[in-house]
C-alpha cells in the first residue's frame, strides 16, 4: 500500500469547516447588523491570505503527486482537488460579503436621495465611499438625460396637496417641484404641494398629516 | 358648467390617450415580469413631450379655472408617477443583472441607448470596486489565479456574481387578443389563450406572447 506524505495526510485531517471560519463570519455579521457592520479590513485579509495558503497548499503537492508518478484520478490526488474548491469556497463568500455592501451602498441612495447621512458613511471602509460617490455621480448622469429625478413619487399619487407636521426646524428652501420658496418652522402644519416636500417626509423631518 | 370644462379638455387629442395607454401597458409589463423586456425609448420621448405640453397648458389657465387646473394636474402628476415608476424599475432590474447583461448581445438589444451607458459605466465601477477587494490585500493576492480574482469579459461566465431572472416565477396576465394554442413542455398540455382571459402562469411560457403584445401582465 502507499505511504503517503506528510503534507497529504496533514490536508486530510484539517478541518475544511475550519479554513471558511473567518469568512462565514463576515457573512454572519452582515446579517445581523441593521444596515452594514464596519469594515473589518483584517478578516478580510485573513481570508485572502487564507486562499494564497491553500492554493500554495494545492501547488505543493501537486508537484509532489507529478514527483512521484502518481496516476491522474487516483486518490490522493483529491487532496489539492480539495485545497482549490475551498479556495473557490472562500472566493465566493468574500465576494458575496463585497457584493451585499455594494447593494447596500445603492439602496440607501435612493432611500435619502441626497447625501448619504453621517451614521451610515462611518460604516463604509475609504473603497467603498469612492464606490458611493461614483454610484451617485452615475445616477445623477442618467437623471439628468431625461431631466427626471427618479427617486421622487414611489407611491402613485393620491393628492396634490397635502398637509404636513413640521417636526424639525427647516427654515428655508426651495421646493423641487414648483421652485417656490417656503419658510418651514417647527410646529406649523401648512398645506403643500406633496411633489415639494416629499423628500422631507422620506428623511423624516416632516410628517403627512393623514 | 362642467360639460364646457370638460369639452375644453380634450385638446391631447387621440394620440395623447394612446400613448398614456400604451406608457400604463409598458409600465405594468415591466413591474411584473421578471426579466428586463426591449424599450420603449420612442413612446418615452412622445410622453415627454406631452407632459411638456399639458405643463404649458396648466400655466395658461388663469385663476378662474381651479377645476381645471387640479384635473390636469392630477392627471400630470399620473403619468408623471408612471414614467419614473419605469424608468426606476428597468434601471434595478440593469443593475441586479448586470453581469448577466454584459455576458449577452440579445439581452443588450433591450436597452435603450442612455441605459447602454449606463450599463457601461455602472460595469466599471463594479469591476473596479471588486478589483480594489485583492489589491487590498496587499501582496496576499498576487499569487492567486486571475480567474478566481478578476470579473473581467472572459472570465464572467464563471463567476458567482451574475444573477439571471428568475423566468420560472408564476405572473398574473390578461390577454389582449386570440393567440394560437401552444403546448406546455413539462406535462403536454394544450393552451388555449383567448381575448380577455386573466390567468396565473409561468412567465417563460408566455414570454414571447408578452413582447408582441398578445398578453399584457397584470
Amino acid at each position: 500500500s502507499l505511504s503517503l506524505p506528510p503534507c497529504v495526510e496533514q490536508v486530510s485531517l484539517m478541518s475544511k469547516l475550519e479554513a471558511t471560519r473567518v469568512a462565514v463570519e463576515l457573512l454572519r455579521d452582515l446579517k445581523r447588523s441593521t444596515w452594514l457592520p464596519p469594515p473589518q479590513p483584517e478578516k478580510v485579509q485573513g481570508v485572502i491570505e487564507q486562499m494564497a495558503a491553500l492554493f500554495a497548499e494545492a501547488q505543493q503537492i501537486s508537484a509532489l503527486l507529478e514527483e512521484t508518478g502518481e496516476p491522474a484520478g487516483s486518490s490522493p490526488w483529491c487532496a489539492p482537488r480539495v485545497c482549490m474548491m475551498t479556495v473557490v469556497r472562500l472566493r465566493n463568500c468574500l465576494l458575496a460579503y463585497v457584493r451585499h455592501r455594494m447593494e447596500r451602498i445603492e439602496e440607501i441612495r435612493w432611500d435619502v436621495a441626497g447625501s448619504m447621512p453621517s451614521e451610515n458613511l462611518e460604516m463604509l471602509s475609504s473603497h467603498e465611499e469612492q464606490y458611493a460617490k461614483d454610484y451617485n455621480q452615475l445616477l445623477s448622469t442618467y437623471f439628468e438625460k431625461y431631466d427626471l429625478d427618479l427617486t421622487r413619487d414611489y407611491n402613485p399619487p393620491v393628492h396634490n396637496k397635502i398637509r404636513v407636521n413640521v417636526l424639525t426646524e427647516i427654515g428655508q428652501f426651495v421646493g423641487p417641484e414648483s421652485g417656490r420658496d417656503y419658510e418651514l418652522k417647527r410646529g406649523d402644519s401648512p398645506f403643500l404641494r406633496r411633489g415639494d416636500v416629499e423628500h422631507l417626509i422620506r428623511q423624516g423631518v416632516l410628517q403627512h398629516h393623514v | 358648467r362642467a360639460q364646457q370644462i370638460f369639452a375644453g379638455m380634450d385638446e391631447a387629442g387621440p394620440s395623447g390617450v394612446d400613448d398614456a395607454n400604451e406608457l400604463r401597458v409598458a409600465f405594468l409589463n415591466e413591474k411584473f415580469a421578471p426579466e428586463l423586456l426591449p424599450h420603449c425609448d420612442e413612446l418615452i420621448q412622445r410622453i415627454m413631450e406631452l407632459i411638456e405640453d399639458q405643463e404649458g397648458t396648466i400655466a395658461e389657465l388663469d385663476s378662474r379655472e381651479e377645476l381645471q387646473r387640479q384635473l390636469y394636474e392630477m392627471e400630470l402628476e399620473r403619468i408623471k408617477y408612471q414614467l419614473r415608476e419605469y424608468l426606476r424599475i428597468r434601471l434595478k432590474k440593469i443593475t441586479k443583472t448586470a453581469l448577466y447583461l454584459k455576458l449577452s448581445d440579445e439581452q443588450q438589444e433591450r436597452l435603450s441607448q442612455n441605459e447602454r451607458e449606463f450599463l457601461e459605466d455602472y460595469f466599471s465601477i463594479y469591476k473596479n470596486h471588486v478589483d480594489k477587494v485583492w489589491d487590498g490585500a496587499s501582496e496576499a493576492a498576487e499569487p492567486l489565479p486571475g480567474q478566481i480574482k478578476c470579473i473581467d469579459e472572459e472570465n464572467l461566465e464563471s463567476s458567482p456574481l451574475v444573477v439571471k431572472p428568475k423566468l420560472e416565477s408564476h405572473v398574473f396576465c390578461q390577454v389582449v387578443r386570440d393567440c394560437e394554442p401552444f403546448t406546455l413542455p413539462d406535462n403536454d398540455q394544450v393552451v388555449e389563450l383567448r381575448q380577455g382571459d386573466i390567468l396565473l402562469m409561468q412567465y417563460e411560457h408566455i414570454r414571447g406572447l408578452v413582447q408582441d403584445g398578445s398578453v399584457r401582465l397584470t
